[in-house]
Order: structure tokens, then C-alpha cells, then sequence
């Protein structure tokens, strides 16, 4: 599948209609997954409450991990680092052979470009239609509005979300806003798709359609992030389990050498 | 490879206005007012110094006076020796006796006082009119100097000083009122950069998610200078507006009341080099500061 992906970006590169039909017939094509470090990340909010304390793992290409561990366990606050949303207060977080202690705010927005995050609350722009919100991060990523709208068309469409194109956020059930959120978090064909808490919200039956997205972005290649404290879902999808616990790593982090 | 956005832009922008109606129309108002009293300052200086360079060089701001009892033809060629003189425009010699008729129409019902007096007791006068608009007071005073050594000539009176000094009253009045707008001008700028913090601040959310999805700095803030421009040119076009229909109303006004011709030439509105000055102005004054203001909003955001 991935070297599908691969030719078919190279196909759009050079022949562009062709490589969109290539694109089509692959479905969700992500950029090759990046292999993710951790080496001794601690996190300390002032005054002097510690998120995440000497925290070492490693996640490889292509993999499915979840991060479980009951509430306050640091596990958004991991998801935001992978994000570089936060900097460590000591460590280092490498994601692609990149330190994102390092880089700067153009960096990070570029890393975020091929990386897609999914929220517990959705965190759609009420103003804008599904297909707007969910063209967004194409549009930030440099395609043209209409480029933009298009692949968001056809992604909401592979996703069985075509019907909610027009609508707004705040007429969604919280099912269909995850779902919306998670085709945001998809439409930059990204290498990590990181979600904290998406179906924490929701209903088993919308849950288990958020979960089968995920799987099938998964299944395209991308390396998968899932924070829960779901058990059903960690029934539902095999994966690699990484236990936090009052921001120690307690299981399943193979640690970063 | 990066694109730039156009239509993603306008479309953020012009959603963000229809969004938060209220801020924008402060904010378009605020840069109206500034225009408006900018523009009004600066027709009024200009027109009132107008008014004056023109009753200087209609009017003759140089009197000569002859000695008294010289001769008509004495005084035609005392005229005709300050015509020569390169900074002078005309003259026009008035004999004695137009002097007095002249006089008895100044004094109007109180002629009376003039009945009895001979018209040789008042000197021959020539007037003299200066060349284009000069209302420097050294060159009048320099002619005023060399015209009292002629021959024949009692006295020289120069209104020019005082035509000078109103003409700069005006200029004064005009710097003091753009000086004011200007003060007004960096006044909307503070309340352009406040509502757009606040914008900013109303769409917290928007900015987090946008920033999360991986949009540059520009991506975030071009909406922003695209909402403070439209702001900017609706304020610009409604001071502009404003003070057109406020100048033809003046106008009409004083030409009904048959006050026009006190004006010379004649009122005048903004050049309109100026009117595009102004038209500029309210954009980039909204574009600066609501962008700048929004960059600012940015960097002190953590994400």
C-alpha cells in the first residue's frame, strides 16, 4: 500500500491528472510514517506540578499504539509534545531523525502539516461548513482553495461523511463532529495521526465508526497514536499498549536508545 | 511548494466581518472621524490661505502716496518709474478727486462730514499690484524702500505684513488641525490594534486549531490585515463622503446667502491627489494596525 502511495505522489508530481487518479484508487495515501523518540522527557508545570517525569520510549514507522492510563496520567500532555505543541522541561523529543526542542515556530508548523490531531472535544471552527473545517489544514499546508475543497470532498466522501458537507459544526451530533475532526486530522495524508481521547465523548456505535477511520488511516500506512482509557477499545483494535501513570512510563514504552 | 490564498483570505476576512458586525463598525468609524477632521483641517487652511493670497494679489497691497498739489502729468510719470520696478504687476493712479468720491462711498450716510472739503487737500495715490501671489514681506518692504526715494513720493503704505501674518495664522491653523487629526490618526490606530486583539481574542479557538494544523504566522494573520483594510477603506470612504457633502452644503450655503465672492478665486475642495491620499490612508492605517496587533496577539501565544 505504501509504495502504492509512493508512486502515485510521484505520478501527481509529474502528470498531476494522472497521479490523482492513481491517488483515487489508493484511497488515503500518507506520507512515509517517521520513526518517534523519547529520550528522558520530563514536564513540569509552575509551580511545580510534573505532567510527565523521565519518560523514554520509542514508536516505530507504521504502528498502532495506544497510551492508556487513568486522567492525569500525562497522556495529552505526551500527545502534545509529539505535537510540539509543548517543549520538555528536560529531554528530547525526536520524530523523523528532527529534535522539536529544536526547531523553530516554521518548523513545528511544518511538522504539524504531516502530522494529524484528533481532540476529545473536536475543536471544529463553528463558523466555517464541514468542508471548509475540514479543508483547512490543506489550505495551511499550500494547496489552493479549490484543490483544497476537492480533496476534502473526496475524503469526506471515502469517510461516508459526504452528506455533511454543507453543514455546520454546531448542527453535528458529537459522533459526526469526532468523525468531521478526524477527517481534518486525515486530509494532509499525514505519517502520524495522534488522538487524545476522540471517542471519549461518544456513544459505543459512533465510537466504533471513529475507531474504524482509524484503523483504516492505519491500515494506509500512518503511524497511529490513540490516547484512552477506553477498554473496549482496546479490545477492539490490536495494537502496542504504552502505560502511563502519574507521568511514569510503567509499560509497553520500548524505551529510545 | 507554499501558495498565497486570495480566496481562502477574502473569504476569512469578509466572514470574520459579517461575524463580529459591531467591532468592525467602531473600528471603520473611528478611521472616518480621522479622515474627516484631517480633511477638514486641511481644506480649511487651505482655503482661508487661498482667500488671503488672493485679496493680496486682487487687492493692491502697496499704497504710494505723491506729495500733495504734484502735478497730474508729475504723478503719471512717478507712475510709470514704479512699473519699471520688476517685482510690480500694475498700477493704477487715482487723482485726488476720485480719492475723495471713493472716500465719501466708504463713509456711506456719514459723507456728510466730507461736505466743504476741497479734493486737493488729499494726495494723488497710485496703486500698486504686486506680481503673481508675493506676500513676502522683505521683498514688499525692500520695493516699499526703494519706491520712497522717488521723486514726488510723501509716504508708502505696505498692507503686506498683515496679509502675510493672517496667511500664516491660516498655515498655523492648518498644521494645528492636521497635527490634531494626526494625534486622532494614531488614536484609531491604539483602537484598530484593540479590536483586533480583541478579534483575536474572540477567536482564541480558531487561532489554537489553525496553529495545530500546522498554519504559518501569514496564513493566521493576512485575514486579519484583509479585515482591518476593508475596515480602513470603509472608514476612508465614509470621512472622505462626509466631508464632500459637508464642503458642497457650505458651499451651496454661502452662495445662497450670496457670500461666496468673499472667497477668491473661489472654494476649493481637496486636490484630488490628496482625495487618493486620504482613500489610502484608512486601508493601510486598518491593515497595519489590525495585523500588527494580531502578530502581536500571536507571538505572546503559547502552541
Amino acid at each position: 500500500m505504501i509504495i502504492l502511495c509512493d508512486l502515485a505522489k510521484l505520478a501527481k508530481r509529474h502528470l498531476l491528472g494522472a497521479g490523482r487518479d492513481l491517488r483515487r484508487s489508493a484511497s488515503l495515501c500518507y506520507d512515509s510514517p517517521r520513526v518517534i523518540r523519547l529520550y528522558h522527557v520530563s514536564k513540569v508545570y509552575p509551580p511545580r506540578f510534573t505532567a510527565l517525569s523521565d519518560v523514554s520510549l520509542a514508536i516505530e514507522p507504521g504502528e498502532f499504539v495506544f497510551l492508556t492510563g487513568p486522567s492525569g496520567a500525562g497522556k495529552t500532555t505526551l500527545l502534545r509534545l509529539l505535537l510540539g505543541a509543548e517543549t520538555p522541561t528536560v529531554g528530547q523529543v525526536v520524530i523523523g531523525g528532527r529534535n522539536l526542542v529544536r526547531l523553530g515556530r516554521r518548523g513545528i508548523a511544518k511538522l504539524r502539516r504531516s502530522t494529524g490531531m484528533v481532540f476529545q472535544d473536536a475543536k471544529l471552527l463553528p463558523g466555517l461548513p464541514v468542508l471548509d473545517n475540514v479543508a483547512l489544514p490543506a489550505e495551511a499546508a499550500g494547496e489552493s482553495s479549490k484543490e483544497a475543497r476537492r480533496k476534502a470532498f473526496a475524503l469526506l466522501r471515502d469517510l461516508g461523511l459526504k452528506d455533511l458537507v454543507r453543514r455546520y459544526p454546531r448542527s453535528l451530533s458529537g459522533g459526526e463532529q469526532q468523525r468531521v475532526a478526524l477527517a481534518r486530522a486525515l486530509v494532509n495524508e499525514p505519517g502520524l495521526l495522534l488522538a487524545d481521547e476522540p471517542t471519549g465523548n461518544l456513544d459505543e456505535e459512533s465510537a466504533r465508526r471513529v475507531v474504524e477511520l482509524m484503523v483504516r488511516a492505519h491500515s494506509g500506512g500512518a503511524t497511529v497514536v490513540l490516547a484512552t482509557h477506553d477498554p473496549q477499545l482496546l479490545g477492539a483494535v490490536s495494537g502496542r499498549q504504552i502505560t502511563l501513570r502519574a507521568g511514569h512510563l510503567v509499560d509497553g514504552g520500548a524505551a529510545a536508545e | 511548494m507554499r501558495r498565497f490564498h486570495p480566496f481562502y483570505f477574502v473569504r476569512r476576512a469578509l466572514a470574520n466581518l459579517r461575524g463580529a458586525p459591531r467591532p468592525a463598525a467602531v473600528t471603520a468609524s473611528t478611521i472616518a472621524i480621522a479622515i474627516f477632521l484631517f480633511g477638514a483641517f486641511w481644506v480649511f487652511g487651505e482655503n482661508l490661505y487661498r482667500t488671503l493670497v488672493g485679496w493680496a494679489g486682487e487687492g493692491d497691497p502697496l499704497v504710494v502716496y505723491a506729495k500733495r498739489g504734484l502735478p497730474p502729468a508729475t504723478t503719471e510719470a512717478l507712475a510709470r518709474q514704479i512699473q519699471t520696478q520688476p517685482e510690480v504687476a500694475r498700477v493704477r493712479v487715482i487723482p485726488p478727486a476720485e480719492g475723495l468720491k471713493d472716500l465719501r462711498r466708504t463713509l456711506g450716510s456719514d459723507a456728510d462730514v466730507l461736505e466743504g472739503i476741497d479734493a486737493e487737500v488729499l494726495p494723488a495715490i497710485v496703486s500698486v499690484g504686486l506680481r503673481g501671489t508675493t506676500l513676502d514681506p522683505t521683498v514688499t518692504e525692500l520695493l516699499a524702500a526703494r519706491i520712497r526715494h522717488f521723486e514726488g513720493v510723501e509716504m508708502v503704505d505696505s498692507q503686506v505684513a498683515w496679509i502675510e501674518r493672517f496667511a500664516k495664522l491660516g498655515r498655523w491653523l492648518m498644521w494645528v488641525g492636521i497635527g490634531w487629526a494626526l494625534i486622532l490618526g494614531f488614536g484609531s490606530l491604539l483602537v484598530i490594534g484593540n479590536s483586533a486583539r480583541l478579534a483575536a481574542l474572540t477567536r482564541k479557538e480558531e487561532i489554537e486549531v489553525l496553529r495545530l494544523v500546522g498554519a504559518s504566522e501569514a496564513f493566521i494573520v493576512v485575514p486579519f490585515f484583509i479585515e482591518g483594510a476593508v475596515q480602513g477603506l470603509a472608514g476612508s470612504l465614509l470621512g472622505t463622503g462626509a466631508l464632500a457633502a459637508a464642503f458642497f452644503a457650505l458651499e451651496r450655503s454661502l452662495e445662497d446667502g450670496s457670500l461666496l465672492p468673499l472667497f477668491t478665486p473661489s472654494l476649493a475642495f481637496l486636490e484630488p491627489r490628496l482625495i487618493v491620499v486620504l482613500l489610502t490612508a484608512g486601508p493601510l492605517l486598518g491593515a497595519i494596525g489590525s495585523a500588527g496587533s494580531a502578530r502581536r496577539y500571536l507571538r505572546g501565544v503559547e502552541l
